[in-house]
């Protein structure tokens, strides 16, 4: 498989170019386009389950395994948000935030049940993946992304958390004291700690979604 | 007339340098700058009926405004709504379909029209709304993201929301993608088949997706009891 990053970096877009027979699997909604002789095949941890959460309007995660049939075929992919996609090649287990998963190889297992956060994070409105396996990841950050090598110990705002390596330790806390907490706007941040690679996004969407947010008349 | 596509790609600005007499048509709002010897016409193009049948149908404006350098030469700039970029095209005779929503401008020799995506185009949640482009002269179109190029020979799919432009020598239909399954749960709705020989212009972001994305960011409604 051979995967470019094309339109980097604002609103860039996978370009995935398919070997006969060969797949990849991406988040539902992601494809642009692709081969017409590309079969696609939708898979969820039970659909039922997939159902009440996506009706609740929880984050649905179904993925969609994309198969060159036939012939060598193209896919493109891209995320919803503006901003860049990187493609981490991956062997061990990479923890990502829920929203930035954007493709992977077949090969790579992903478990969506992970509460590795402690569920500190679903007040942010985040879910984390574990991914384990060998193979090419696809990551999707909102603004530009930014890779960290964490030696000791590193500082993040969880907003901006991306994905990161199963070698880091974390924590999550608040900020400071209570003063900061409430007035520092910083909210929730993860404090990483040990040896290992971070990604983080330059802009922080769940912060834009409340300022945009906030200028919409309310839903019914 | 010339022209530069100038802050490439992700606020991409059209500046136009018209000789003097020269016009060029613009979708209404598009206008962030011009010399004071510009003229500005408002007008409803190719007549009130046509004009009405495309806001009808298209979600776009009526009203198209018409550019004119008068006594000497003058300067223009256009800009779409989105972020994006702008891309151009030289219609030679040929015919070009263009998603409603992505018309900029256009040089006086081109005709744009109306036209059904076709009842084939229509059922669904998604409608597609084309305007066809023909003639002789410039083109310009505003795309959500980036502008990505396809040059289709057999045929090629794409999300209905990502289709920006295409030559009138691929043939399309929209169909679903999968079995039931990936219609419910794929998340990929609609899709358009393409085939044939023909350029296509598609965008990298989905203005519908950003809006589904924002919608639950929304506060609620207070309930009155």
């Amino acid at each position: 498989m051979d995967i470019k990053i094309a339109h980097q970096p604002s609103y860039a877009m996978a370009v995935c170019n398919l070997e006969e027979g060969e797949s990849i699997k991406a988040e539902s909604g992601a494809m642009l386009s692709m081969s017409s002789n590309v079969d696609i095949a939708t898979s969820s941890g039970g659909v039922f389950k997939g159902l009440k959460k996506a009706l609740l309007g929880g984050e649905s995660f179904f993925t969609n395994v994309f198969t060159a049939k036939d012939a060598p075929g193209e896919v493109c992919l891209a995320p919803t948000m503006p901003g860049d996609i990187v493609n981490i090649p991956m062997d061990g287990e990479l923890i990502i935030q829920g929203t930035s998963f954007l493709a992977s190889d077949t090969e790579i297992d992903l478990d969506t049940k992970y509460k590795g956060f402690k569920g500190l994070f679903s007040g942010e409105g985040m879910f984390m993946l574990k991914a384990s396996g060998r193979g090419n990841i696809l990551v999707n950050c909102f603004g530009a992304i930014h890779p960290v090598e964490v030696d000791g110990e590193y500082i993040v705002d969880t907003g901006h958390v991306v994905a990161f390596e199963s070698t880091l330790d974390y924590k999550v806390k608040s900020v400071g004291g209570i003063m900061a907490t409430l007035f520092s706007g910083e909210g929730l941040i993860s404090r990483f700690s040990g040896k290992g690679k971070l990604w983080i996004q330059s802009r922080n969407p769940d912060a834009y979604g409340k300022l945009l947010g906030s200028h919409l008349p309310p839903r019914e | 007339m010339k022209h530069e596509i100038i802050q490439k790609p992700d606020f991409a600005m059209l500046k136009i340098s018209l000789e003097q007499d020269e016009s060029v048509s613009a979708e209404s709002g598009a206008m962030l700058g011009k010399d004071s010897n510009v003229d500005i016409k408002t007008s409803v193009k190719g007549g009130l009926l046509k004009g009405f049948k495309r806001k009808l149908l298209n979600d776009e404006s009526l009203f198209i405004n018409t550019f004119t350098a008068t006594n000497k030469p003058g300067e223009l700039l256009l800009a779409p709504s989105t972020p994006g970029d702008i891309e151009h095209l030289e219609l030679n005779g040929n015919t070009v379909f263009l998603q409603s929503g992505s018309y900029l401008a256009s040089g006086n020799g081109v005709e744009t029209d109306t036209k059904w995506g076709g009842a084939k185009a229509f059922f669904g949640g998604e409608q597609i709304f084309m305007i066809k482009c023909q003639g002789q002269g410039d083109l310009w179109f505003s795309t959500y993201g980036a502008v990505h190029t396809v040059d289709v020979e057999g045929s090629y799919i794409v999300d209905t929301g990502a289709i920006v432009a295409f030559e009138d020598t691929l043939d399309f239909r929209v169909k679903s993608v999968g079995g039931l399954k990936s219609l419910l749960f794929s998340g990929e709705g609609l899709v358009c088949e393409f085939s044939g020989v023909g350029k296509l212009y598609l965008q990298t972001r989905l203005p519908a997706g950003f809006v589904q994305w924002v919608n639950p960011f929304r506060p609620q409604k207070k309930s009155n009891n």
